[in-house]
């Protein structure tokens, strides 16, 4: 086999310097001619086995993409809803009609996080403050959620939740993800918009779903740019 | 056009990628064939040298014969081959170690020359180390003549110097063993087979040229239980007799150093000192093998205190030959030496007690120049093996081991590196296969500077950092000029976090205030030994590479020890 000597380095994940120094000393089985390598892979393959390396196809390789880890803020409450008048009295009973809104989801997984999020709040409040709190499962439910959702619920009445600012909540967000990374990911970019005192004034109106993700939008445009 | 050139690259044929053992036994007979007709050349000048010379030997201006000798012998190697003075093996060993054994094609010619201008006109050096490297450069030049990589050069350049010694005494096991133990420093399947076979056509080609005949012929010695306890003062003295040449050479090298005068003056200086020594004791002149033959054999006839003197005498000629600038090697001197020193050790023994039952000085003799190798040297094996060959003693084969340790262990203690290795080792530079120092000393700072980082401009607001920051994934920012790309300084991960949650000096504070600007850089060509010397100084992980004032990247402990295994596993793998 012929290849160039950056391709091979690529291959035994080398750099390049090295290979070549490697070569000139005859450490590994390869030749030099002009700027290519002369190999035979399955001795060089052996060989990096040998010398616990690695030695791999990069054409195999390529196939593979990568999933990542950002989560688009409004396409995730979009796929969650959005929904006014949620009723209640205590924390539970929201929490409980705020699960029972989820979209497709089964009576047994509706059961189950309930289940975690109380015990998530029994930890310490999820109000963040400003009349905003944010249930969500300690660990992500990868069985019941295929992709991140928030499920946006404005109360009917504000009531108690603890909240660290002591203020009654008006709005709940359910944070709910398939993996740790995504939610994390989910919970920096909305603590981020809810920062801004005038998006809180904005949930306070109550609005409608598309006015909702439009300003969410403009919010994720502007954290994209710069902002810490 | 291909076809024609197609011979010399060998080591493209797929098959001797695959396993180079072949190929390397084919080139070694060649190199050790052409090593020992350079052993040979160099044998028979020198006794046409001593031949021709012999004449005026007897007439009183002969004490200028070594100093002329040594004057040409410098002014060649100076002025002709622009090589420096002394022996070569050190050179050989360092070029092996740090080059791949690369060699210049002139040094195959130069030391013969040279030394046999010294010890041909009387000066009292060895015609061995001069022809180890003329046989590792003709195996260096036949690896650069074929294009073999390095591993396989110095495979070759083992072969020269086994073959070299292996026909100037002829001896192939003591040039195998010299070529294993001193010139490569590691023992290897294989490196031993090619070294093997070059040491045998070595000594082959001796033979046919030369007759196959032992250099010391020696026997009938039978040792009793009072030779075994007299070996224990012999290995002592023998010890002692190292040291005080090993520090003599040295206190020569000094002296000559301080006297002002040009080299070749100096050289001739020394030579016309040993001239006039030769004189009053003229065992001391060239390479002395003839007084060791007559010890040997027991018929040499000056009593205890003639032979102290020529020990001391011989000490002192060798150590103004090689030190006042004549070329030569230690082999042939210690020899003298020691047998001179075993020889009056023994009759100093039958002096305190004459009724005791001893073997024949000659055994003794044969003892004194073992201990003497071997504490020189520090190479047991290499001084057993030499002493077993050239004197074919078997019979002595038990007390030879007991002096070779003994003494090897002894002067160990007072100079913990040999005499081929003290210079090297004082300059950091003996680079032994295996060690901390030749791993470090292979990798280059290229192969080893990261280049992710992100660099940053003087102006750059904290906000703008802390952005920078989270878009990265290392701990340390470049601050480069915008306009020129000068490198300015640091700015590190800990410098901000004092910072990180005080939003007021967001926009107050620039990069340029909070930058280390006058940290420790490194440069491309420095070596990473002293990289790693700086960064546990400042006790710091990482450090930034600037060439021509501009940052290039980071230099890290953790890449390094990635590096290091992974240098460390090649370097001591088997290839086969």
């Amino acid at each position: 086999m012929k290849l160039t000597i950056s391709e091979i380095a690529q291959r035994l994940d080398l750099n390049s310097e090295t290979l070549e120094r490697w070569i000139r000393q005859g450490r590994l089985p390869v030749n030099k001619q002009g700027n290519r390598g002369v190999f035979n892979e399955s001795e060089l393959k052996k060989w990096a086995e040998k010398q616990r390396l690695v030695y791999k196809n990069i054409d195999f390789e390529k196939k593979e993409g990568g999933s990542s880890t950002s989560v688009l803020l409004s396409s995730a409450i979009k796929s969650g809803g959005c929904f006014k008048g949620v009723e209640g009295i205590e924390k539970e009973d929201v929490i409980r009609s705020g699960v029972d809104l989820v979209p497709q989801l089964s009576d047994k997984s509706a059961d189950e996080l309930y289940q975690q999020i109380i015990a998530r709040e029994k930890l310490t409040s999820t109000g963040i403050g400003k009349g905003v709190a944010i249930p969500h499962p300690r660990n992500p439910l990868d069985k019941i959620f295929t992709k991140p959702m928030i499920v946006t619920c404005f109360l009917e009445n504000e009531i108690e939740f603890d909240s660290i600012d002591g203020m009654p909540v008006f709005v709940l967000f359910l944070l709910l993800s398939p993996s740790m990374d995504k939610h994390l990911n989910m919970l920096s970019k909305l603590s981020f918009c809810l920062r801004d005192n005038s998006f809180v004034q904005f949930l306070k109106t109550s609005p409608d779903l598309d006015s909702f993700l439009k300003k969410v939008g403009y919010m994720e445009e502007h954290l994209e740019k710069g902002g810490i | 056009m291909k076809k024609i050139f197609f011979w010399r690259y060998p080591a493209r044929l797929s098959f001797f990628r695959r396993d180079d053992r072949p190929l390397l036994i084919i080139f070694g007979i060649i190199v050790g064939i052409c090593s020992g007709l350079a052993a040979v050349a160099l044998n028979r000048s020198l006794i046409f040298i001593l031949d021709s010379l012999h004449h005026v030997r007897h007439l009183w201006w002969a004490f200028i014969l070594p100093g002329l000798g040594a004057m040409f012998s410098a002014l060649y190697l100076e002025k002709i081959m622009k090589e420096g003075a002394g022996h070569g093996v050190p050179e050989v060993i360092y070029s092996v170690s740090r080059y791949g054994g690369l060699m210049r094609l002139r040094s195959s010619i130069s030391r013969l020359i040279s030394s046999c201008l010294t010890i041909g006109s009387g000066g009292s050096a060895g015609p061995e180390a001069p022809v180890v490297m003329s046989g590792a450069a003709i195996g260096s030049n036949i690896a650069q003549l074929f294009y073999l990589n390095d591993r396989q050069r110095v495979t070759l350049v083992g072969c020269g110097a086994a073959g070299a010694i292996a026909s100037i005494f002829n001896a192939p096991l003591t040039g195998m063993v010299f070529a294993m133990e001193i010139i490569l420093g590691e023992w290897s399947m294989v490196n031993i087979i090619p070294i093997a076979v070059a040491s045998v056509a070595g000594a082959e080609i001796s033979r046919i040229l030369q007759g196959n005949s032992i250099a010391f012929e020696s026997s009938g010695f039978h040792l009793g239980g009072f030779d075994f306890v007299a070996c224990l003062g012999l290995a002592v003295v023998a010890s002692l007799a190292s040291l005080l040449l090993t520090r003599m050479l040295r206190r020569m090298h000094h002296l000559s150093a301080k006297v002002s005068v040009s080299f070749w003056i100096r050289a001739a200086i020394g030579g016309c000192a040993v001239g006039l020594l030769g004189f009053a004791v003229p065992e001391v002149l060239g390479e002395g093998y003839y007084s060791i033959h007559a010890m040997i054999q027991g018929v040499f006839k000056s009593g205890l205190t003639i032979a102290g003197i020529a020990f001391f005498a011989k000490i002192l000629a060798t150590s103004l030959t090689l030190g006042w600038g004549g070329s030569g090697g230690i082999f042939a001197p210690c020899l003298v030496i020691g047998s001179f020193a075993g020889l009056a050790y023994h009759r100093f023994i039958i002096f305190l007690f004459p009724s005791v039952t001893m073997a024949s000085e000659g055994c003794f003799a044969l003892l004194g120049m073992a201990g003497m190798m071997s504490g020189i040297l520090q190479a047991p094996l290499t001084g057993i093996f030499l002493i077993l060959e050239i004197t074919g003693g078997y019979e002595v084969m038990l007390p030879l081991i007991i002096v070779s340790a003994l003494s090897t262990t002894i002067t160990h203690y007072f100079e913990p590196a040999s005499f081929y290795m003290k210079d090297l080792a004082d300059r950091g530079e003996l680079l032994r296969p295996g060690t901390d120092l030749r791993v470090l000393a292979d990798i280059s700072i290229r192969e080893v500077v990261e280049k992710d980082c992100i660099s940053v401009p003087p102006g750059m607001l904290l906000r703008e950092f802390l952005h920078t920051v989270k878009g990265s994934t290392r701990n340390y920012f470049p601050v480069e000029d915008e306009d020129t790309g000068i490198f300015l300084g640091m700015v590190t991960f800990d410098h901000v976090r004092p910072y990180l949650f005080n939003t007021v000096m967001y926009d107050t504070v620039f990069v340029d205030q909070i930058m280390d600007a006058d940290p420790e850089t490194i440069h491309y060509d420095d070596d990473l030994s002293g990289v790693l010397q700086k960064m546990d100084a400042k006790k710091c992980f990482s450090m930034p590479v600037v060439s021509n004032n501009r940052f290039v990247g980071m230099v890290s402990k953790a890449t390094l020890l990635d590096k290091y295994r992974d240098e460390l596993n090649v370097q001591t793998a088997q290839p086969f």
